[in-house]
């Protein structure tokens, strides 16, 4: 995500009045929300630019993960009905005194359709359907369809009058939140609606043309679909007796608009209209509508968790539903007559075969694998459906917006963590019948997540998992999440910012931030991740050390000018190093450079210094040299001590020699001289 | 073996003859010096030690107090007479005894005096080796001492006054 304004070190956050810019073209002013055009995690306000166009600004919640590849995928999108994203950023917001996501929409010249869920419209006619709302809305999904990308976000209070006059309805945005978040179950295809929330994935157009049917009847009806009771109820009813018989009811229809809706609403993937037979329609083709494909039953119910199931897409849902009951079950007899005789669908048996092996498979698999094995099960009887693993049911691509929004769950991070370590993708990738690129991608992304996941330091762990499967979510570091960063190259900035602020945690660097750089930039490698979680090093301020060797190499890369704060702060936290040199000349030599590298605001020159490691071993060995020659005096001392101690008994000694040498030397001279007196 | 101890004792036995006739024909020196070494025998009597210093210390100087005077019998008349005569001078008696008491001077300080010259030289080396330390630790830091940290403190000012 582009960041509209460099990320501020101090709070310098715009007065209420202030207009906030974006991009240096939009103003958005703080004091004027726009209510009507609030989406579920975003609030709108009024926006201007110089051209006169009108636009709104959405002020997203950071907690949740914006689709910043369909905001890339629809840019320079053609005025179709449908919400355009003009620009999008982070800019710092007065009202929650931190930096928040911007996205800067078309402002529909008309109101929303349903203002609240319970209100009820004026019915759309068929002309107002075909001309006001299908004809544009087709044109808008061939386009997407045709960039790759897909709304995911069509129900009917996302839908606006594009004209005062109400003649026209367009689509509201699909980018502030994961795809489906905000759906409601009706209005999602079966696929999607048995996945948890946020665990929705992208889907397809398919999904959308499910939606659009959903829509076009609460239209046809001017009222929205109450959302059911008991929402598995109604899942199970729709899979037994069809999404089109659950949602329309005994609504009275016109038969041209029952052979649409059949066409939309169509459970089975491959009979559902496409936008082309929408296309069609509305050029006016008509045909005889067709019955709604029930799915086959087999020929006698399988007992799944209490509950009685007669088609294999009831009983896979009922058996990732019980999944601590089910081990039992599919490992026994009664489930491979029922699979084998009673369902009699050879792709099903060959879907499971492939998944578990078989019945040797099934047999031979350990009693702790049974999660997994209920989850291969799943996959082989249902393979369109979710993967289900534990209760969790998700699509691949639905995993990281889950594990995103809910990362603080210990609950929701332990059951991904379970689904990543059961290797579940693979089998589900190999039952697959479409085989999508980004599918392929998210694949061998699956793949490596178990070796980061099981590696427990800094820059792994189920935080790297998080970066890994959301590109463009901002760091969640508790140092710098406030500040919205998306890019490796905003990090040093934003730890700038914290370093001249007045609350600096212990040091710049955590689990999020290291996991968030392995993610981010393909720079930063195991060779900077790993020190930062070896603990057996116990060299003085090593932790720092690592620390700024990685967001070292961040700053060269980036080359985001000095920081001064942040030098600052390392120039302290290396301290226990500089006082590690024990040479006392050598130890301020360093303070003198540690200080002068520091004025600078580049952490590699400071590195420089810390990384000379002959100097820090010579200065080792000089220490021991020392301490060794400190030794040996004091051990001489203590001999001499010692000897003053006995200097009587030596000196006695002693004396008493020299006293007989004195008096032998003075004899002899004596006598020589006496001796000589005589003679002469 | 036994043919070196015979030589020993007839070897023994030829200087006993020897030094006994000699002081056969020398009875006044022989008298002067038994009585002017009287100190020396004294200090022979008291040394226990096997080395005889102070047998040694004694018996020299005395023996230079005594010199003058067998050398004056030599010269003037080697007569009992003589002999009486300085036994008799208490001057004599006072250089005997004198250079005697010398000898028991030398003996009783040079202890004391090799004590204090010992003790200085001790003091200097000490000095140096602490001097080297603080220089360890001025290089060094506090650490260099390690373990000997709490040995002894380093008072400058005791240091420079004992190294002088």
């Amino acid at each position: 995500m582009p960041a509209s304004e460099p990320v501020s070190g101090r709070r310098d956050l715009p007065r209420m009045a202030d207009l906030v810019k974006l991009s240096d073209r939009f103003e958005i002013d703080p004091a004027q929300p726009l209510p009507d055009f609030d989406s579920p995690s975003a609030k709108a306000y009024v926006c201007t630019e110089g051209s006169g166009t009108e636009f709104f600004a959405l002020v997203c919640d950071p907690k949740v993960p914006l689709r910043v590849e369909t905001i890339n995928g629809l840019k320079g999108f053609p005025k179709h009905n449908l919400m355009r994203v003009h620009d999008h950023g982070v800019v710092n917001w007065t009202l929650s005194g931190r930096r928040m996501p911007v996205l800067i929409l078309d402002r529909p010249r008309g109101t929303r359709l349903f203002a609240d869920p319970g209100q009820a419209i004026e019915p759309f006619t068929d002309e107002q359907l075909a001309r006001g709302f299908l004809t544009p809305l087709v044109a808008t999904m061939r386009e997407m369809s045709q960039r790759g990308v897909t709304h995911r976000n069509i129900r009917p209070d996302n839908l606006f009058y594009s004209d005062p006059a109400r003649r026209s309805v367009m689509v509201g945005e699909c980018v502030s939140a994961p795809p489906g978040l905000y759906q409601p179950d009706s209005c999602e295809s079966l696929e999607c609606v048995m996945a948890d929330r946020t665990a929705r994935g992208e889907g397809g157009v398919l999904d959308d043309l499910f939606s659009v049917g959903v829509t076009l009847l609460s239209l046809l009806t001017g009222r929205m679909l109450p959302e059911a009771t008991d929402p598995q109820r109604m899942i199970f009813d729709r899979i037994n007796f069809g999404s089109y018989a659950c949602l329309v009811g005994n609504t009275r229809l016109q038969m041209n608009m029952v052979e649409v809706l059949r066409g939309l609403l169509t459970d089975e993937p491959r009979e559902r209209w496409t936008i082309r037979d929408l296309e069609l329609w509305l050029g006016g083709r008509r045909l005889t509508p067709k019955q709604v494909k029930l799915p086959p039953k087999a020929g006698r119910p399988l007992t799944v968790g209490g509950g009685t199931y007669e088609n294999v897409r009831a009983v896979a849902h009922a058996i990732g539903r019980n999944w601590n009951t089910a081990a039992e079950l599919v490992r026994g007899q009664d489930f491979d007559n029922w699979l084998r005789r009673s369902l009699g669908d050879e792709n099903v048996v060959e879907a499971v075969n492939k998944v578990t092996g078989g019945a040797n498979g099934i047999q031979s698999a350990p009693k702790e694998e049974d999660a997994r094995l209920v989850t291969r099960v799943a996959i082989g009887l249902d393979p369109s459906a979710p993967i289900r693993h534990k209760g969790f049911s998700c699509h691949i691509d639905g995993v990281g917006p889950t594990l995103a929004m809910n990362f603080n769950d210990d609950a929701t991070r332990q059951m991904i963590a379970g689904f990543i370590g059961s290797r579940s993708v693979g089998p589900w990738m190999s039952v697959q019948t479409r085989s999508k690129q980004d599918l392929l991608e998210l694949f061998s992304k699956f793949d490596k997540l178990p070796t980061f996941l099981n590696s427990t330091g800094p820059g792994y762990g189920i935080e790297r998992v998080l970066y890994e499967l959301n590109e463009d979510i901002h760091c969640m570091s508790s140092m710098i999440e406030h500040l919205c960063v998306t890019d490796p190259e905003e990090v040093v900035p934003s730890l700038e910012a914290v370093a001249q602020g007045q609350n600096r945690p212990p040091i710049p660097m955590d689990r999020h931030l290291a996991a968030f750089l392995g993610a981010r930039s393909s720079d930063i490698d195991d060779r900077l991740l790993r020190p930062l979680g070896n603990s057996s090093d116990k060299r003085p301020a090593i932790d720092a050390l690592n620390v700024m060797r990685l967001l070292a190499r961040i700053q060269t890369l980036s080359r985001n000018g000095p920081m001064p704060g942040l030098c600052q702060w390392f120039t302290e936290l290396m301290k226990p190093a500089v006082n590690g040199f024990h040479n006392l000349k050598a130890r301020a030599a360093v303070e003198t450079s540690v200080m002068k590298a520091s004025e600078s605001g580049q952490l590699g020159e400071i590195l420089k210094i810390f990384d000379d490691q002959r100097a820090q071993q010579r200065d080792q060995q000089g220490f021991a040299r020392a301490q060794q020659e400190f030794a040996h005096c004091a051990v001489q001392v203590a001999q001499m001590n010692l000897d003053l101690q006995n200097k009587d008994s030596l000196a006695a000694e002693l004396g008493e020699q020299a006293a007989a040498v004195i008096s032998g030397v003075v004899g002899s001279v004596g006598t020589t001289a006496i001796v000589i007196l005589y003679l002469v | 073996m036994a043919s070196n101890s015979a030589s020993a004792s007839s070897l023994k036995v030829i200087v006993f003859t020897i030094v006994g006739g000699l002081m056969l024909f020398t009875l006044p020196t022989v008298l002067l010096l038994g009585l002017g070494m009287l100190p020396t025998f004294a200090a022979m009597m008291v040394d226990q030690r096997r080395e005889k210093y102070t047998t040694l210390c004694v018996g020299c100087m005395n023996f230079v107090g005594v010199l003058p005077f067998v050398a004056r019998l030599w010269s003037e008349d080697h007569s009992y007479a003589k002999a009486f005569e300085i036994m008799v001078d208490p001057f004599a008696w006072l250089t005997m005894l004198g250079a005697a008491g010398l000898g028991w001077c030398i003996y009783l300080l040079a202890p004391g005096v090799v004590s204090m010259g010992i003790a200085m030289r001790i003091e200097q080396r000490i000095g140096r080796l602490r001097r080297r330390q603080r220089e360890l630790v001025e290089e060094w830091g506090p650490g260099v001492a390690g373990a000997l940290d709490n040995s002894e403190p380093l008072d400058d000012t005791k240091e420079k006054g004992r190294d002088g």
